[in-house]
């Protein structure tokens, strides 16, 4: 099981899954602007070797309560102006109760512990290599 | 006669405190943190400033943010104006503070309902038919 104690370990955690499902994984991609201007630096990009299938994913992490999680429907907008498709991938005890369904109605929200079952249906990729990735995630949940 | 300009606020209080001032300088009424239902998200809404216009109940609701700093406190003011949209009046942002960078006020420009400090005296004037400043 991955321990995860902050953002960085979130996204560390996030790419060992795409790397544990086979899948290419750039950290840190420089992807245009924002639409708010400064340079987008997603967090994660994952790609299917020989196929066309690319994925963006931003990482947010929420250990305590906090206002933090209000930044996070302006990146699902920001999302709408990517070349590629985006996600957000939640992992954290800090989101507030009604706040995690509000995002979750809005889309383009993955949470962590869902992360690996997510990608095996976005990448067509075979049940037991999902089951592997799943396994290193979550143990045997 | 001319009035005074509104000086610019260095904190979020003095941001709040300037714009009720504002407002009550144009014999607007002001209510502060006036509770109004619950936001998108859940969580009780508390609207900053309520300003409103007694001759014909005309309401205003206000929020203030302040940023003196750099940093990412400001994203989220978009959703801010995504709750005031589920308002029963209208609504406005006012910012200030040198950490809101060009690019985000230029954002919050094209979203609309979002106003710098230094703007609003103008804007209120409008909003609510008072005389404008230029007039004078």
């Amino acid at each position: 099981m991955i321990e995860i104690k902050s953002g960085a370990d979130l996204e560390k955690a996030v790419a060992m899954v795409g790397e544990a499902l086979g899948l290419e994984v750039e950290r840190q991609v420089v992807m245009g602007d924002r639409i708010w201007g400064p340079r987008r630096h997603v967090d994660v990009v994952l790609s299917k070797p020989d196929t066309e299938r690319m994925l963006g994913i931003e990482c947010k992490y929420q250990r305590s309560k906090g206002t933090v999680e209000e930044k996070i429907p302006l990146t699902v907008e920001d999302m709408e102006d990517w070349p590629i498709r985006g996600i957000v991938v939640l992992h954290g005890d800090g989101f507030s109760r009604d706040f995690r369904p509000f995002l979750k109605g809005r889309g383009h929200i993955v949470e962590f512990r869902r992360l690996a079952e997510w990608l095996r249906f976005y990448f067509r990729l075979p049940r037991e290599r999902a089951r592997q990735a799943e396994l290193l995630l979550n143990g045997n949940e | 006669m001319v009035d005074e300009p509104a000086k610019r606020p260095m904190s979020r209080r003095q941001l709040l405190d300037g714009v009720a001032d504002i407002a009550e300088r144009l014999g607007l009424f002001v209510q502060k943190n006036f509770v109004l239902g619950h936001t998108i998200w859940g969580e009780r809404r508390k609207i900053d400033l309520l300003v409103t216009d007694s001759l014909n109940a005309k309401h205003l609701g206000v929020v203030c943010r302040f940023q003196d700093k750099s940093g990412t406190t400001y994203e989220k003011v978009p959703l801010t104006l995504d709750d005031i949209e589920a308002w029963p009046m209208r609504g406005i942002v006012v910012y200030e503070g040198s950490g809101f960078t060009e690019g985000f006020r230029g954002f919050l420009r094209a979203r609309g309902n979002a106003i710098a400090f230094d703007e609003f005296d103008s804007w209120l004037r409008m909003f609510f038919g008072l005389e404008t400043s230029d007039s004078h």
